[in-house]
């Protein structure tokens, strides 16, 4: 097994026992991009220097005994986030030259949280689509068939979970776009009930359905990242004032009394 | 709900759209459907139900006007293509 193909607890279970590095794993995750992005068009900016710098902090941290949950994980953002010194698009031209001068509020508590960003990913412009088609600088391509489409508009962050370019991902949600490309792609994806994560950030699509969610390899991974990304932020005077849960807890629970739904066409 | 070809017609005139006459017919059948469904909900009991207008209560969000840290001209002006005196230069769009 590639260190790139494991999920965020797996990662974290050897970064906290020291059996693999941040930057090992960032690496790997890096050479993966290397060998399947020009198939794939799944980011629209690696950031190489800048990630394995945070690997080499993340390193550094775990062997001060400080390893949280997402600590040296290398993470995609979609590239309607805005990140710091870290050119944000939208995957239009019109910003093609971006540059953000602060950190939307979801990036900066992965920061706080060591997680490490690996790069921006693709979506359709302005997350105007379904299928990241409508990108202004890149086509995406599904993993699993290169002729058909990821889904969309958050397809760059799925495609980079399923290929293994990534240990987890962000994404937004206004009408589908994390869930819909997560189910193309085979991925988690979630859209948090509105209120939950900060939008501060975030450039807009309709704001008062946007929410920024995780895309992730399977559902532990899922919670994890929602306990970081989760809670009240001044910053959203839409957020809700409400104590975050830690939504792994839930996943003990197991299915035995859900009821799923399926509505009949 | 009918909807008829003389109101598809509006609407599209409204949205300065120009109908071919099959498409109007199109739109009329498939503008009907979609009513028809709304039609549908209407008929689920909602006795007793109070009216939402939002899954969670929000108040307003007030805080002091008071100062606080934020951008500095220099760095909140970057990504200008041209800037002059801390401010953006845009071009002239009046006579």
């Amino acid at each position: 097994m590639q260190l790139y193909e494991l999920t965020i607890h797996e990662a974290h279970e050897r970064l906290k026992n020291k059996e693999v590095s941040s930057e090992e794993l960032t690496r790997s995750v890096l050479d993966r991009i290397d060998s399947v992005e020009e198939k794939l068009g799944a980011y629209i900016t690696v950031a190489a220097d800048t990630a394995l710098a945070q690997a080499k902090q993340a390193d550094r941290s775990v062997s001060k005994g400080r390893c949280a949950l997402l600590t040296g994980i290398p993470l995609a953002i979609k590239d309607l986030i805005c990140t710091e010194g870290i050119r944000t698009t939208c995957a239009s031209r019109i910003l093609e030259n971006f540059i953000p001068p602060y950190d939307a509020t979801v990036i900066k508590k992965l920061k706080e949280a060591g997680a490490v960003f690996i790069g921006k990913s693709n979506m359709d412009e302005f997350a105007m689509g379904s299928s990241t088609e409508n990108s202004g600088l890149k086509l995406t391509r599904n993993p699993w068939d290169l002729d058909r489409i990821p889904g969309g508009s958050s397809g760059g962050s799925a495609v980079a979970v399923a290929a293994g370019m990534c240990i987890g991902a962000l994404g937004s949600d206004t009408g589908g776009s994390i869930r819909q490309p997560a189910s193309h792609c085979g991925v988690v994806g979630m859209k948090p009930t509105y209120g939950r994560v900060s939008r501060f950030g975030l450039v807009a699509f309709a704001s008062s359905l946007d929410q920024i969610g995780p895309l992730a390899k399977d559902v532990t991974d899922c919670a994890m990242l929602m306990n970081v990304i989760a809670g009240y932020d001044p910053c959203d005077s839409t957020s809700v004032p409400k104590d975050v849960p830690d939504y792994t807890l839930a996943l003990k629970k197991g299915l035995q009394d859900t009821v799923v739904g399926i509505p009949v066409e | 709900m009918k909807i008829t070809k003389e109101e598809v017609m509006y609407v599209a005139d409204l949205a300065r759209l120009d109908l071919d006459e099959a498409s109007i017919d199109k739109f009329a059948e498939q503008i009907g459907t979609i009513l028809a469904y709304m039609d549908k909900l209407r008929n689920v009991d909602t006795k007793g139900v109070k009216p939402t207008s939002h899954a969670i209560t929000l108040n307003n969000a007030f805080r002091e006007d008071d100062q606080r840290d934020h951008l500095d001209t220099e760095t909140a002006t970057a990504n200008a293509p041209e800037t002059e005196a801390g401010s953006f230069v845009v071009p002239k769009v009046v006579g």
